[in-house]
């Protein structure tokens, strides 16, 4: 039912949605074809009208005017049929510029932001699609900017190492023709600082190239400007070219002051001294400096004369200095004699010393061995004497032992003889006395026999009583009275008390039935049993039924007979219990098994009890009897 | 005496004699069997002038009720006699 419902609904809905659907689609087609332009039109529809006109082939006589005709018509064509179109190109263009445009500003707007502030262009970069290359070419293209700059510098800086390069193997062969100004060493002292190096190498490489002095301070005046100069960054520059050309013009007045150098440098390889060394150092700085100056000829003649003066002091502290060392070479040979000779006295003296030293030890420790073999002698006698003291003493201490013991055993003798004697006749004493108190209790007891004679008699006649109240009645009564009357004689006689303690109290109480009464249940309790005889284990209702019908037609049986069922049990204590067997009566009823049992088992405990009191009465007479006979 | 005479009824009254044991649970079992038998019987009377128009067999049938339930109680009756674990109890 569903499914045909189904069916048809789904017809229903899914054909208008189709139908709508590829409409929707071939008038999406057909705008996108107008929006596209001229192409559908050109491919599908002008073609067919063109061609239609297959009237060319008429017109094809004047193919001139009709080819220009076509394309009026492709022309006129389009603007026809896209007539709604222009607007819509044309708003789409729009959109597309402003679009290119918006997005043209934001991006640039964006990346300038980027530029300035960091924190938008982490932003900018991380979240922006081609965020980050535009920033990254921008700011590549901004460091280009400024980097030409940079290159240019550092290409000079480059420029000059490539100077540097060639003096690198140049200085060796200078070095050889300064042998005896040995610059080198200045230089090297000098190389610690930057600027110097350089200027050093600048000196190096005019001196090869032009051997030339003016040219190398110029060189070493150039140096200290860019020196200067570093420290001023990026104007420095200009003004060392600026300042070169005045060194250059310079050279010929500075000759006086170039002398001066070299004549320094001389002297300062001279002094080996690190004091004079320095002095020169610091001087020749002085002098490079005043040599930067534009006006160095002034003091050119000051520093002249300095610089003898410094000569001179070199050369005062070199004379020093040999002196000095000369003094010090003498004193130390002299030293030298001095300890070799006490270092031979202190020899041989230690040698004296050391042959007296053992002469005076060997004596010692002779005198030291006989000393340790007297006291080890003197301690041998005093232990020998010693173990002969303890044995000795051993010796007298056993013989005191022997004597005391020999002591004991003799006052042990003593004593024992002694002891004998007097038991002797002191056993003799006891029997005497003994004897006497045997009779006393003969005499004594005679009167307690009588007693216990009389109590016999009494008890005996209780159990009389007791006996006759229980067989001699047809009605079972009653007979504490009686009994308690034979307690009370008996007084503490165990047995006695025994026997009455295992009769059933309900017994003395009750009384007890005589024997034809306990003859007459018995024939009672037996038909019952009887009825009862044919019974199976668990019976029902039904077997109770059959066994009470079934007893009453079963055969009677001997007395004599052996076996182990009912009837044959009953019978046997029966014939029992006619003969007087009460006992064995009991015992034959209690073989009984089951409802049979459960039946008779009142009178079986009626007859116990009369057992019971039966046998208690006959141990209280035998004890009773046997009381008269112990009294003898 | 006196003591005696008064100890002897109160002793038979409460303890049956071990003898009269089976003719006690037939007495019970006849008159329950009479009792529930007859009392089946009147439901079965009542049900068939109610409920189905006089007819012979609900009668019937209420009296093998009460006669079955009868003869069931006196069947476990004597089947548990028997046995001296309940009777110990039943003391």
């Amino acid at each position: 039912m569903l499914r045909s419902s189904f069916a048809p609904s789904r017809q229903l809905l899914s054909s208008p949605i189709r139908q709508r659907v590829p409409s929707q689609w071939l008038s999406k087609a057909g705008a996108s074809s107008r929006l596209s332009g001229q192409r559908f039109f050109a491919d599908s529809k002008p073609p067919t009208s063109s061609p239609t006109p297959a009237t060319p082939s008429s017109e094809s006589t004047i193919p001139h005017e009709n080819i220009p005709k076509p394309s009026e018509q492709d022309t006129k064509t389009p603007e026809s049929a896209p007539a709604p179109a222009p607007r819509k190109r044309g708003s789409f263009r729009r959109f597309l510029l402003y679009l290119i445009l918006t997005s043209g500003f934001a991006y640039g707007g964006s990346i300038f932001l980027a530029l300035k502030s960091d924190n938008f262009h982490d932003f900018f970069t991380e979240y922006v699609p081609y965020g980050e290359e535009c920033v990254l070419y921008f700011e590549e293209r901004d460091f280009y900017r400024r980097f030409p700059n940079a290159s240019r510098h550092s290409n000079r800086i480059v420029a000059a190492p490539r100077e540097e390069g060639k003096p690198v193997t140049i200085p060796s062969k200078s070095g050889l023709s300064w042998k005896v100004t040995g610059e080198e060493e200045s230089g090297s002292d000098v190389s610690k600082s930057g600027p110097h190096m350089s200027a050093k190498a600048h000196e190096g490489s005019t001196k090869t190239e032009a051997a030339n002095p003016e040219q190398r301070t110029a060189a070493v005046t150039k140096a200290k400007e860019q020196k200067a100069a570093k420290t001023e960054a990026k104007s420095a520059p200009k003004e060392e070219k600026k300042e070169e050309k005045p060194v250059s013009l310079d050279e010929p007045r500075k000759p006086a002051v170039t002398t001066l150098n070299n004549i320094e440098f001389l002297k300062s390889q001279e002094g080996d001294e690190s004091v004079v060394q320095e002095l020169v150092k610091t001087f020749n700085d002085i002098v490079t400096v005043i040599s930067a100056d534009e006006n160095a000829g002034k003091y050119s003649a000051p520093v002249a004369k300095a610089k003898e003066e410094l000569q001179k002091i070199g050369e005062k502290i070199s004379a020093i200095r040999s002196e000095a060392s000369q003094a010090a070479q003498d004193e130390l040979n002299k030293a030298h004699a001095t300890f070799d000779e006490s270092a031979k006295e202190l020899v041989r003296r230690f040698e004296e010393v050391r042959s007296s030293d053992i002469a005076s030890f060997r004596e010692e420790f002779e005198s030291e061995r006989e000393k340790l073999a007297l006291a080890y002698q003197d301690k041998i006698k005093v232990e020998l004497q010693r173990a002969q003291d303890l044995a000795e003493q051993r010796l007298k201490n056993e013989l005191v032992e022997q004597a005391i013991e020999l002591n004991r055993k003799y006052v042990h003798e003593v004593k024992d003889l002694v002891e004998r004697e007097r038991e002797g006749r002191l056993s003799k004493l006891n029997e005497l006395t003994a004897n006497i108190t045997e009779l006393e209790k003969l005499t004594t007891g005679w009167s307690n026999v009588i007693d216990t004679n009389l109590k016999t008699q009494q008890l005996q006649v209780a159990v009389d009583a007791v006996r006759s109240v229980v067989e001699r009645t047809e009605i079972p009564r009653p007979f504490v009275r009686e009994l308690v009357a034979v307690k009370e004689l008996a007084a503490d006689d165990p047995v006695v008390d025994a026997a009455i303690a295992s009769i059933n109290p309900t017994a003395y109480q009750r009384g007890i039935p005589s024997t034809a009464m306990i003859v007459e249940r018995f024939r009672r309790v037996a038909s019952e049993v009887r009825k009862a005889s044919l019974l199976p284990e668990d019976a029902g209702i039904a077997s109770h039924a059959a066994s009470m019908v079934l007893s009453k037609v079963m055969f009677k049986k001997d007395a004599l007979a052996d076996g182990d069922d009912v009837e044959s049990i009953l019978v046997r204590t029966e014939s029992l219990l006619e003969e007087g067997q009460v006992d064995a009566a009991a015992r034959e009823m209690n073989g009984l098994q089951g409802w049979a049992k459960i039946l008779s088992k009142d009178w079986l405990a009626d007859v116990r009890r009369v057992l019971e009191v039966k046998q208690a009465l006959e141990v209280i007479e035998t004890e009773a009897r046997l009381q008269c006979l112990r009294v003898e | 005496m006196a003591d005696s005479s008064e100890s002897r009824p109160v002793a038979r009254a409460t303890k049956p004699v071990s003898e009269a044991l089976l003719n006690e649970k037939w007495d019970r079992a006849i008159s329950s069997m009479i009792i529930k038998s007859s009392l089946g019987l009147s439901f079965g009377v009542v049900f068939s002038v109610l409920l189905f128009k006089r007819r012979a067999w609900p009668a019937w049938v209420g009296l093998g009720f009460g006669a079955g339930r009868a003869w069931e109680e006196a069947d476990s009756s004597f089947r548990r006699g028997d046995s001296p674990i309940t009777q110990a109890l039943r003391r």
